[in-house]
Parts: structure tokens; C-alpha cells; sequence
């Protein structure tokens, strides 16, 4: 008998075990975030990252967007590709999406894969099960394996303004979902131009909600482009106890200096 | 199954894809490409880890900038030569007289980028002499992103005439209806290429007089009726065949002089038809504000060529309800909890 058996979907008692180890996985990570809490993008030199988050977010909008008049869905891979047209849709956005993150663009130091979903027979939200590596499990016939989760654990699990991002993408498939489910001739979401409708307006919501997280930072920190000291939220809340030490630290104009040199050759 | 694992659902999911930062070891990589990378390696390891610093020096430019204190010319310089769209946007926006002065900003204007262009474009309006600032003047009118995203050339299936060797695909002057080309090369010995295998290089006039004759030709019954009877005749699908046609004679619609005729800096257009039903014209000219010899090819809407023929009834309301719901409005906040 070999030791690492495939579990299969035949042997309830394995699989039983396999969801009970799971869930403790998943329990003690969340415990372990919630000990720390949430993390933080709320400082000024948190924009940088979320101009990153919302140029990502668009790249991922424009991708869909292209189903919706021209592109076509990749064929399956062979014979024994059981992926949905849908899937085979999904898959290829998220090839795409990392092969553009590990360009010059995405500064080649990041990886995307799904964080949330809604369920489109229940609309409820759901979150991806995950493996030791952090990488979203996946069923044969390539769907992801997921599980239902309240909004509270994505709030625990993301900084606001990503909670926020991520929960207005997947508030507008659940809005867009229930209203569908009342139509008298329901949209046909087998359809992938129709998916691709349905995915491009979740983009579009989640960007709408980022845009809004940014803007109200920027403000916060006198954000024009500006060149004045603001390592301080400006202008500075009374009740703010942040000193500067929490922000990130800034490289002297030595280390920019050097990493400069590095990229030209030494040549100043 | 349904009780054990109440959760563990695997059915049809709209999801949100993002991206998890990795931490990159900046030091470590500087080191190492510093080691490996001399001299521009170009190989994908290096390019990587040249994206990775490029990056790196952006968040620390913003980061620094912040924090009171401008960036050192060093990291200006790194930025206007970087591939990273973003350093290479900022260090436009922050030295423009150095852009302008070292050629940077004209270079910028090639970039496949089109944030980094648009910023080349800024630049050199305000700052750049007469001549630079016409070249801008060729610009299309489009849309485009606003997040960076590298524009490709087209691909010769979508393109459909050969690239004049040696010409150089220009993301400034193009757009999705058109690809522009130049060239140093003059423009007759451009056209001589284009009009080979007996194709001829129209005038504009010549060209409209050409068109007007091939469309009386198209009104003919006769023509339709030949068709039917060979589409027939071959087993085809007689309103199949109909319709093809008709989509052939679409190019005899447009007037596909009327973006060139008089239009500052175009010196004598010529304009060779790719297909003797004028579905494609290429035009050949003198570009006064480029400075060169321009080759501009119309492209037809990306996937054209994958449309079906004729869509369904089905499909035609399928494409109603998504328009419809395309329209609706979108939140930009989180819904209350249900």
C-alpha cells in the first residue's frame, strides 16, 4: 500500500480526515492573524503599493473585457482536459496575469492567483482552500476547491483598503447574481461572453472601491507629487499616535544612488 | 457527500484574481546582478532581476521624494533608460529639461508603454523645440489604458500585407483602427515594393474614380446571380455565399483618403490597394512631421476574421441582455451583509 495515495473522492473516511486537517490549518492561520490582527495600509508610503494593487486590478478588467467583443476562450489541452470553456477562460487570465506580473510592469516580484469568489447557484461568498505553499487547491476538472466564508474573516485577513476592494468585487457578483436569479429568462452564465460581462463589472467595482480607499489616503498625506515633508499623515489627526518609525524607511540618497550605479554599470 | 462536506463546493464561481507581493532581497539581487549581469546581459534571469532593482528604485524614489528629499541625478538617469514603466514615467515627470536635453523624452516616445509615452508626449509639448513638438501632432486620437500594459505590433494575420523591410512599427502614430510604419527609406522605391505583382499606386483621385467604378460593377444583378448559382453549383449555402460577398464590398464604403488629404505634413499619399476590392488600402507618403517615409496599413477590429458569418437569433439576444447588463449601475463599496 503506498503511503501517499491520491485521496480519492470514493474513500469518505480519508476524505473526512483530509477536511479535518484542513479546517485545523485554516483555523490556526486565521488564529494566527487574528493574534496579529490585520495588516496595515494606511500609511502614506502604503500608496505606492496601492496604485500597484489598482494597476493590477485594471490589467485584470482589460483582460476580461476582450472577451466580451473579440477574444476567444483557449481550446482544451487534449483529449482529457475536462476544464470548462469558463475555466479554460479563468486559467488563461491567470497565466496571463502572472506572466505580465513577472515583466517589467509588475516589477517581476509578485504572483496572482483567486482570493475570493461567489458561489453563482447561491451567491454566497466563498474563500479558496489553500495548500501548504499557499497555492489555491484545485478539482480534477480544473474548478477551484472552496469554502463559504462571512466577510468578517476577509476583513481579518486583508488591510482595509484590500478588504474593502475585495468585498465590493465580490458584493457586485453577489448583487448581480441575486438579481439574476430573479429575472423571468435568467442570463446564461454557461455563456463565456456573459461570464466575462459578469467578471468585468466585479473588476469594475472592486477598482471604483480602491480608487476610493486611494484618493482618501492621498489627501490624508498631502499626496500631489509634492516634494514637502510629509512622513506625517497631513493634516495630523489629534488623536493620531503614529510616529514616523511606523512608517516604512526610506533609503538615503546613498542606497538610491547605489542601486542607480547597479543599473547603469557604475556610470554616473 | 453533501453532508460531510457542506463547504466544499466546486461549482461555477466569479472570482477576484490579485496578485501577493513577493519580498524581493534588494541587496541580495543588487549583488548578484551586479556579479552575473555586467556588460546587459540579456538573459531572462538578468531581466528579471533587472525589472526586480528597476522596481525597487521607483518605490525608493517615491519613498524619498516623501520624505522631503528629491532623488539623486544617478536614480533620474537609471530611470530614464529603465524598461520599468513606472521609473520611466517618473523620471520623465521629475527632470524634464534633462529628458528633453539628452533625447531621453524622444526616445520615450517609442516606448510600448503608452503611460510612458503619454508622459514623453507632456514633456516634450512644454519643453520640446518646434519640431519635436509637431511630431506629436501625428498622434491619433485613442484611448488608451491608463495602467502600464505593453502595446504589440500586429500580427501579420491581422496585419494581411507584408512589413516594408526594415521599417519600424511606431506604437505613437498607431491605434487599433491603423499600423504605422516608417522608414528612411524614399517613398517611390516604398511604394515600388508595396505596388509589386501589378498592383497599382493610386492618387487620391485616381483612387476615388477607381472605387466609384468597381461599386457600379457591385450593383450589377448579374454579379449576385452568378453567385448564387455557383455557391449552388458547389453544394454551398446560397445566403452564405450573399453574404460574403457583401461583407467584401464593405472597403467600397469608406473613403480611405480622407485621414491623409491635406492633413499637415503629408507629402504626395500613395495609396495601393492590397485586394482588388479595396477592403484594404495601404498608403505610402512623405511624413514632414515624423521625418520620415510612413507606411500606414487600416486594420480591420481585433477577431474580425473569428466572427461568424451570420449570428444566431439566439445570439442576437444574448448580446442585448449583456449590453443591458453592462449598463446597470456598479457599487463602490461593500454591500451590507445578507
Amino acid at each position: 500500500m503506498p503511503h501517499r495515495r491520491p485521496l480519492s473522492l470514493s474513500a469518505p473516511g480519508m476524505l473526512v480526515l483530509f477536511l479535518a486537517l484542513l479546517t485545523a490549518t485554516s483555523a490556526s492561520a486565521a488564529q494566527k492573524k487574528k493574534q496579529s490582527g490585520p495588516p496595515r495600509c494606511d500609511r502614506c508610503s502604503d500608496l505606492t503599493r496601492l496604485q500597484k494593487e489598482l494597476a493590477e486590478q485594471q490589467w485584470l478588467r482589460h483582460h476580461f473585457e476582450q472577451y466580451l467583443d473579440w477574444r476567444l476562450p483557449p481550446g482544451p489541452k487534449g483529449g482529457d482536459d475536462e476544464r470548462s470553456t469558463i475555466q479554460r477562460m479563468q486559467d488563461f487570465a491567470q497565466a496571463e496575469f502572472n506572466a505580465w506580473l513577472h515583466s517589467a510592469p509588475g516589477g517581476a516580484s509578485s504572483s496572482g492567483q483567486a482570493e475570493a469568489a461567489t458561489q453563482l447557484d447561491t451567491c454566497q461568498l466563498m474563500l479558496p482552500v489553500r495548500d501548504a505553499n499557499g497555492q489555491n487547491k484545485k478539482n480534477k476538472d480544473g474548478t477551484l476547491v472552496m469554502r463559504v466564508v462571512k466577510p468578517a474573516e476577509i476583513r481579518a485577513q486583508y488591510c482595509p483598503a484590500l478588504a474593502d476592494m475585495i468585498l465590493t468585487h465580490e458584493g457586485q457578483h453577489q448583487t448581480d447574481c441575486r438579481a439574476n436569479k430573479k429575472q423571468d429568462k435568467p442570463m446564461d452564465m454557461t455563456n463565456y461572453r456573459n461570464f466575462a460581462a459578469y467578471d468585468t463589472r466585479g473588476y469594475s467595482a472592486g477598482i471604483a472601491s480602491l480608487k476610493k480607499s486611494i484618493a482618501t489616503l492621498a489627501k490624508k498625506c498631502g499626496w500631489k507629487g509634492t516634494t514637502g515633508k510629509t512622513k506625517q499623515p497631513i493634516p495630523q489627526v489629534p488623536t493620531d499616535q503614529r510616529k514616523d518609525i511606523e512608517e516604512d524607511i526610506i533609503p538615503t540618497l546613498q542606497e538610491l544612488d547605489a542601486l542607480a550605479g547597479t543599473l547603469t554599470g557604475g556610470k554616473k | 457527500m453533501g453532508s460531510i462536506a457542506p463547504w466544499l463546493l466546486a461549482l461555477a464561481l466569479g472570482n477576484t484574481i490579485r496578485a501577493e507581493q513577493e519580498d524581493v532581497d534588494v541587496a541580495a539581487v543588487r549583488q548578484k546582478y551586479a556579479q552575473s549581469c555586467s556588460g546587459g546581459a540579456t538573459s531572462e534571469a538578468c531581466k528579471q532581476m533587472r525589472w526586480q532593482l528597476e522596481y525597487a528604485l521607483y518605490e525608493g524614489m517615491v519613498a524619498s521624494m516623501r520624505a522631503g528629499q528629491p532623488p539623486p541625478p544617478s536614480a533620474i538617469r537609471a530611470g530614464l533608460a529603465a524598461e520599468v514603466p513606472e521609473l520611466r514615467a517618473l523620471a520623465l515627470k521629475l527632470q524634464p529639461e534633462e529628458a528633453v536635453k539628452s533625447g531621453a523624452a524622444v526616445a520615450a516616445l517609442d516606448s510600448p508603454y503608452a503611460t510612458v509615452r503619454q508622459e514623453a508626449v507632456e514633456v516634450l509639448r512644454s519643453r520640446g523645440d518646434e519640431k519635436q513638438r509637431g511630431m506629436l501632432d501625428r498622434q491619433p486620437s485613442t484611448k488608451w489604458p491608463e495602467f502600464p500594459i505593453a502595446d504589440t505590433p500586429p500580427d501579420p494575420a491581422r496585419l494581411k500585407v507584408k512589413v516594408y523591410p526594415g521599417a519600424t512599427y511606431r506604437y505613437l502614430y498607431s491605434s487599433p483602427e491603423q499600423a504605422y510604419f516608417s522608414t528612411a527609406d524614399a517613398p517611390d522605391k516604398v511604394v515600388a515594393f508595396y505596388a509589386q505583382g501589378g498592383k497599382k499606386a493610386y492618387s487620391a483621385s485616381e483612387l476615388q474614380q477607381a472605387m466609384k467604378a468597381r461599386a457600379m460593377g457591385a450593383m450589377d444583378q448579374s454579379k449576385m446571380m452568378k453567385i448564387i448559382q455557383e455557391a449552388q453549383a458547389k453544394g454551398q449555402d446560397p445566403t452564405q455565399a450573399i453574404m460574403a460577398w457583401q461583407k467584401s464590398l464593405a472597403g467600397l464604403g469608406a473613403d480611405p483618403t480622407r485621414a491623409f488629404e491635406g492633413r499637415q505634413g503629408i507629402v504626395s499619399p500613395r495609396y495601393i490597394p492590397a485586394d482588388d476590392l479595396f477592403s484594404r488600402v495601404v498608403v505610402v507618403f512623405r511624413d514632414d512631421l515624423v521625418g520620415a517615409t510612413a507606411v500606414v496599413v487600416p486594420l480591420p477590429p481585433p477577431g474580425a476574421d473569428s466572427a461568424t458569418a451570420m449570428p444566431t437569433g439566439d445570439e442576437v439576444m444574448q448580446t442585448v441582455a449583456r449590453q443591458q447588463y453592462m449598463a446597470q449601475p456598479i457599487i463602490d463599496s461593500p454591500p451590507p451583509e445578507q
